[in-house]
């Protein structure tokens, strides 16, 4: 499965954002939870496509200290839910067309 | 892997770059899930070793993270080194022609002046490549920019370096300059900061060229 969803990372990411602000470890930790464990993030892949995320300015981050702790936390930018829509729209036409083939 | 174990090693593989955006993160990342591990039953070491493990291999991580960041980094260099090309008007032309004393002879020697174009040829040549490099930067490939942005660190270097000697053969020519304190020093300078700006490029290439970029 974990094969699979090179290439959907981002889009991934930017869906478990749009649920509010969050740090890298409580992204990876929410898309395990809604994919009820089926999509396993590989942890390390995370932080590049964040990083790649944030250089097209669809998220944007900065330190907070939650609980005590130091975190990088990110949330979404008006860019980057255009750019989740758009996906979404994709993925969608995506899907219909793939089940129209495949079923 | 402990924490620290696997902390160090990625440490030991990023650049520093990547070593300040993301060790911190990594570290705290690291501290959550080896907690998730603890609370569902796993001894502190277990939990450490599952921890790292679902990470991933530090190596991969290190080259990955630096791959994204060498991005960003390649987009700015490439603007810089336009900037920075676009400034070489000054030690190139601008200070030699107004620091240099008024010339003795009729006609300007022929080493100075093949010195002259050959050093006005390579600055000219720079800014083409500075702006190949900012175009190439901009693209789906911008580890193809690398290239060009050593192209032209090594085009103004030489660009400097012929310059210098061409003022330094201006200066001989007429030893009773005042002036020319002012602009050996200077020309060192440029120098030098080219020869940082030619490794720094060059690194970053290599990290552009080790690291699959999705754009």
């Amino acid at each position: 499965m974990n094969d699979r969803l090179r290439g959907h990372v981002d889009v991934l990411l930017l869906a478990a954002l749009e649920a509010g602000p969050a740090h890298g470890y409580g992204l990876a930790e929410l898309v395990r939870e809604r994919s009820a464990g089926a999509f396993d993030l590989p942890e390390g892949t995370i932080y590049p496509s964040l990083y790649r995320l944030e250089r097209k300015r669809f998220v944007a981050s900065r330190w907070k200290t939650v609980e005590g702790r130091r975190r990088r936390v990110y949330r979404l930018t008006a860019g980057g839910t255009q750019e989740l829509e758009r996906q979404r729209s994709e993925w969608r036409d995506f899907t219909r067309a793939m089940e129209a083939v495949v079923t | 892997m402990t924490i620290d174990a696997y902390l160090a090693e990625l440490e030991r593989r990023l650049s520093w770059t990547g070593r300040r955006r993301a060790l911190p993160e990594v570290k705290e990342h690291l501290r959550d899930a080896a907690s998730r591990h603890c609370e569902a039953g796993a001894s502190p070491f277990e939990a450490e070793e599952a921890a790292t493990r679902d990470f991933g291999p530090p190596g991969e991580v290190a080259r990955r993270v630096d791959g994204e960041l060498a991005v960003r980094e390649t987009r700015l260099a490439s603007v810089l080194a336009l900037v920075a090309t676009l400034t070489f008007v000054f030690p190139l032309y601008v200070i030699p022609e107004n620091t240099l004393p008024p010339a003795s002879w009729a006609e300007v020697p022929a080493d100075i002046h093949a010195l002259q174009r050959v050093s006005i040829g390579l600055w000219l040549l720079a800014g083409g490549l500075a702006v190949v490099s900012v175009l190439l930067a901009l693209t789906r490939r911008p580890q193809l920019a690398g290239p060009a942005l050593v192209a032209t660190a090594i085009a103004i270097t030489v660009a400097t370096a012929a310059g210098s000697a061409g003022a330094l053969r201006w200066i001989q020519e007429t030893p009773s300059n005042p002036n020319h304190f002012l602009s050996a020093p200077f020309a060192a300078l440029i120098l030098g900061a080219c020869v940082l700006a030619a490794l720094w490029a060059r690194s970053t290439r290599r990290r552009l060229a080790a690291a699959t970029v999705s754009g």
